[in-house]
């Protein structure tokens, strides 16, 4: 074997003993960063170990340049499942895309102090959100929009606002 | 039977190599044709992501779906084996999913990660013809697998809702990534709820135990388990890529079980 091969041996070693000890928790964030950069770190968890058992529905209201306001209409993201998704399913990123930045925007949320509250439409998960939500609209003359977020549990059949935007010029 | 499944380890990576591209190639199509989600006011806008400190990369960052388009010709000219070097390929699609994170923060899912580890190790097995550096290779690739199997079951285990037999009933339950349909029947049928979630903590953690038992058709069924199993979860959650990218291992695991 050459000079390239064994050094590619010790690379591939190293990044199978890296990957298990990420896989075990028990890095520090800092180490995970700088390991990131050397190495493909995946991350084996699948819906563990805390699964999504409930929805998140993105709901949007408009006000349009006569200040008549309406009623709050859902964003359709989430594409119901079908046989045909099997070989071909061009909306599961899009969904997966959405709901990330949804519960990352909700944990967001639960790290900030109230009296912050008003840098979180500084945050990318929300600026991400907004943009989409005005690429959304397909009414005309907007003056402004305003975005809710609902945790829709099938368990109890309940529906709970878990975040609720300012009111943004379009 | 068994004589039917025999292959070679050069015929292992083969169909691994051709089942992965393909997936590949079906996860550019889809990207290609949600093009208008990569605009600036679609989801995947880079002028909000790129709010973030990092902007370095911007001009690969910001032209996504002609990148795309690029790639999407590299996976077919390397599927029908008209690029002699393979490795470029490869690479190259190995370095897509680095910018995709890099990219998109949000949205990589688990089988996408399963493409990259096997592109990386497909990208260092085209470099060398050497016998036993191939041989090492292909034990980097089962050493993944059984790492990628015992994992998600060991954190499957880990999770209150899996571990109370309610998890998979409740998944499926959602409309973002479940089925109505097949949530009925568990939701009417708890012992089948219990037992499939059960199941698939087990399945996966004693994955690696089971393929290196001295039993050669107990780890032919247990394969064969698998194959019903990702193709169960791709259906009922619509997770196609998961199906590909996870069946491509699976001639590799076919050569492992058959000659150790």
């Amino acid at each position: 074997m050459n000079l390239f091969e064994i050094t590619s041996i010790f690379y591939i070693s190293l990044w199978i003993i890296v990957v298990v000890i990420f896989n075990l928790k028990i890095l520090d964030d800092n180490y995970t960063i700088l390991l990131s950069k050397f190495f493909i770190l995946p991350n084996w968890s699948f819906f563990s170990p805390h699964p999504l058992i409930t929805d998140y529905n993105l709901f949007y209201r408009v006000v349009d340049k006569n200040h008549s306001q309406n009623e709050y209409l859902k964003v359709e993201f989430a594409n119901s499942n079908k046989m045909s998704h099997i070989f071909f399913n061009k909306g599961k990123r899009k969904t997966k895309f959405v709901l990330d930045t949804v519960l990352d925007l909700i944990e967001e949320l639960k790290k900030t102090n109230k009296n912050d509250y008003k840098y979180i439409p500084y945050s990318l998960q929300y600026l991400l959100l907004l943009n989409y939500i005005i690429s959304e609209i397909t009414a005309e003359n907007i003056k402004s929009v305003q975005f809710k977020i609902c945790e829709q549990s099938y368990v109890n059949n309940s529906e709970k606002i878990i975040f609720q935007s300012f009111v943004h010029d379009v | 039977m068994s004589e039917f499944l025999n292959i070679t380890l050069n015929q292992a990576f083969y169909l691994t190599e051709k089942v992965s591209l393909f997936g590949f190639l079906i996860l550019c199509i889809e990207d290609i044709i949600n093009y208008k989600d990569f605009k600036s006011n679609g989801i995947y806008s880079w002028k909000v992501l790129s709010a973030r400190k990092n902007k370095n990369f911007s001009l690969i960052l910001n032209n996504w779906i002609p990148i795309q388009i690029l790639l999407l010709v590299t996976c077919l000219l390397t599927i029908f084996d008209f690029i002699e070097f393979k490795a470029i390929s490869f690479f190259v699609i190995t370095l897509y999913f680095i910018f995709f994170q890099k990219r998109n923060l949000y949205g990589f899912d688990g089988s996408e990660q399963m493409l990259q580890v096997i592109f990386l190790l497909l990208f260092f097995k085209s470099l060398s013809t050497n016998a036993t550096f191939t041989l090492i290779i292909y034990y980097a690739f089962i050493t993944q697998i059984f790492v990628s199997y015992f994992f998600s079951g060991y954190n499957k285990f880990k999770g209150k809702l899996w571990r109370n037999g309610t998890a998979l009933n409740k998944i499926l339950n959602t409309e973002s990534f479940g089925n109505k349909k097949y949530s009925l029947i568990l939701s009417k049928n708890l012992k089948l709820s219990k037992t499939l979630t059960y199941g698939t903590i087990i399945y996966q953690m004693i994955f690696p135990i089971i393929m290196i038992i001295p039993n050669y058709e107990i780890r032919l069924t247990y394969l064969g388990f698998g194959i019903l199993f990702h193709t169960g979860i791709g259906l009922s959650m619509g997770l196609n890529i998961f199906i590909y990218s996870f069946l491509a291992i699976y001639p590799i695991l076919l050569y492992f079980i058959q000659n150790g």
